[in-house]
C-alpha cells in the first residue's frame, strides 16, 4: 500500500492531485500504514518524488507532510501508545473490511456507511485508532458515486433496496454482536441497513434529511419511502441519532427521524467553547472523547 | 466553460462533497442564475471541503486554485470570476 501510494504521488503534477492522492489514501489506510507512510515522509531525506518543477519540490514536500501530520496529531488523541493493527480485506468490490487478527467469535462487527467524502467525518485511521482490534472489526461500506447513496452502493446494486440485503450476504459471520454506524448521508443507510444485517445498535450522526430534494433524481424509493418501510424493523434495536448543537438542519432531521422510530436516542454533542456543526464526530477528538463516545453508543464496553 | 457551466460545475462538485451548507444556505438557487453570491462562510466547509472544491476546479477546467488561494477569494462567486480570468 505505501510503495503503491508513493508511486502514485510521484505521477501527480499538482497540490491539488497530490490532496486527492492522500486523501484517497486515508479513506483506506490503517493506523499502522498511516504511521509507516508519515515516518518514511518525515525522513529528512524525503522529496516529494513527483515531477514538478524545482521551485515547487518543497511546497509539495511540506503540503504532503502536513496532511498525513495532521492525521497522525488526531490518531494520538485516542491515548494509545501504538498504532492499531488492523489488516484491510476486499469483501467485494468497493466493499472492504478492517480486521483484527483474532476470530470473530465474542467480538463486534460495525457495518460503517460513510458520508461522501468516504469517511466517517475524519481520516479512517484516526476511526480505526479509536477501536480495538481485539474487540471489533469494521466494514466500509462507501459510495464510490458520491452522490448520497441515492443510486445505491454500485455494484452491489443500484438502489439501497437492492444493494443491502446483497451486502448482507457479503458480510462475514460469527461476530457476538452486529452494530451499524453512519455519518451524514450515511446516517439514513445504516438505520435501514440494521434490520438486513442484523444490527442491534444503530449510530447516526448528522443523518441527512429524509426529504433531500437531490433524491428525487436517484433511482428507487425515496429516503422517506424506504425509511417508513424499514422503521418497524428497527424496534427492539438501540437506536441513537447524534447531532451537532450548532446544526439545527441535523436537529430537525433527527426530530423527523424521531416521529418514525419513536424509541430512538437523540445525542446533541455541544460544546460551551466551540460550534458543534454538522461534522459532530470531529470537535470529540481534540478531547479525546470519541473512544468514550463509540463505547457508549456502540454497546462496546 | 461558461459562467453558467462554471456556476453549475460548482454546485454539482459541491453536492458531491462533505460540504453540507450549499443547500441549506438558501442561495443556491440565486447562485446558479447569477443574481446571488454564496460567501464560504455560509457552507460550512472544513480544510476537507476546500481541497475537494479545489480538486473538482481543477479536474473539471485544468485550472489549478490552491487551497490557501481558494480561502482567500472568500465566495464561490469570487472562485468562479477567478476561474473566468486564468482561462482568457
Amino acid at each position: 500500500m505505501i510503495d503503491e501510494f508513493f508511486g502514485h504521488i510521484a505521477r501527480v503534477t499538482s497540490i491539488n492531485m497530490l490532496n486527492l492522492a492522500i486523501i484517497d489514501a486515508l479513506n483506506v489506510m490503517t493506523p499502522t500504514e498511516v504511521i509507516d507512510m508519515t515516518t518514511a515522509m518525515h525522513h529528512e531525506d524525503w522529496r516529494f518524488p513527483g515531477k514538478v518543477p524545482a521551485e515547487r519540490i518543497e511546497e509539495f514536500t511540506d503540503n504532503a507532510r502536513a496532511i498525513v501530520s495532521h492525521t497522525v496529531r488526531a490518531m494520538y488523541n485516542a491515548g494509545k501508545p501504538a498504532p492499531e493493527r488492523y489488516t484491510r480485506f476486499m469483501l467485494t468490490e468497493g466493499v472492504r473490511i478492517f480486521a483484527g487478527t483474532t476470530e470473530p467469535a465474542g467480538r463486534v462487527l460495525i457495518v460503517a456507511f460513510p458520508g461522501n467524502g468516504g469517511r466517517l467525518m475524519m481520516p479512517l485511521p484516526i476511526i480505526l485508532q479509536h477501536f480495538s482490534p481485539g474487540q471489533v472489526d469494521v466494514v466500509m461500506v462507501p459510495d464510490w458515486k458520491k452522490a448520497n447513496y441515492r443510486f445505491g452502493i454500485p455494484p452491489l446494486g443500484n438502489t439501497l433496496e437492492e444493494a443491502l440485503p446483497k451486502l448482507s450476504k457479503h458480510l462475514p459471520g460469527g461476530y457476538a454482536r452486529i452494530v451499524t454506524l453512519g455519518t451524514s448521508s450515511g446516517g439514513i443507510p445504516a438505520l435501514l441497513a440494521a434490520p438486513i444485517v442484523g444490527a442491534d445498535t444503530v449510530l447516526a450522526v448528522g443523518a441527512g434529511s429524509l426529504d433531500d430534494v437531490r433524491w428525487a433524481k436517484g433511482n428507487g424509493r425515496s429516503k422517506r419511502q424506504l425509511m417508513e418501510a424499514a422503521a418497524p424493523g428497527l424496534a427492539g434495536r438501540r437506536v441513537t441519532l447524534a447531532y451537532g448543537a450548532q446544526s439545527p438542519e441535523d436537529e430537525v432531521s433527527a426530530d423527523v427521524l424521531t416521529r418514525l422510530v419513536p424509541h430512538a436516542e437523540k445525542v446533541k454533542v455541544a460544546f460551551d467553547d466551540t460550534e458543534v456543526k454538522h461534522v459532530a464526530l470531529l470537535p470529540l477528538v481534540n478531547r479525546e472523547m470519541l473512544r468514550p463516545f463509540f463505547e457508549k453508543y456502540l454497546g462496546l464496553h | 466553460m461558461g459562467e453558467g457551466d462554471l456556476r453549475q460545475m460548482l454546485v454539482d462538485a459541491i453536492d458531491g462533497s462533505t460540504i453540507v451548507g450549499l443547500r441549506r444556505s438558501g442561495l443556491m438557487e440565486g447562485f446558479l442564475d447569477g443574481t446571488a453570491d454564496i460567501p464560504f462562510a455560509a457552507l460550512e466547509m472544513d480544510s476537507m471541503g476546500v481541497m475537494e472544491l479545489c480538486i473538482a476546479v481543477e479536474v473539471n477546467t485544468g485550472i489549478e486554485v490552491v487551497p490557501a488561494e481558494l480561502v482567500e477569494l472568500g465566495s464561490l462567486g469570487a472562485v468562479v470570476a477567478t476561474i473566468l480570468e486564468r482561462q482568457q
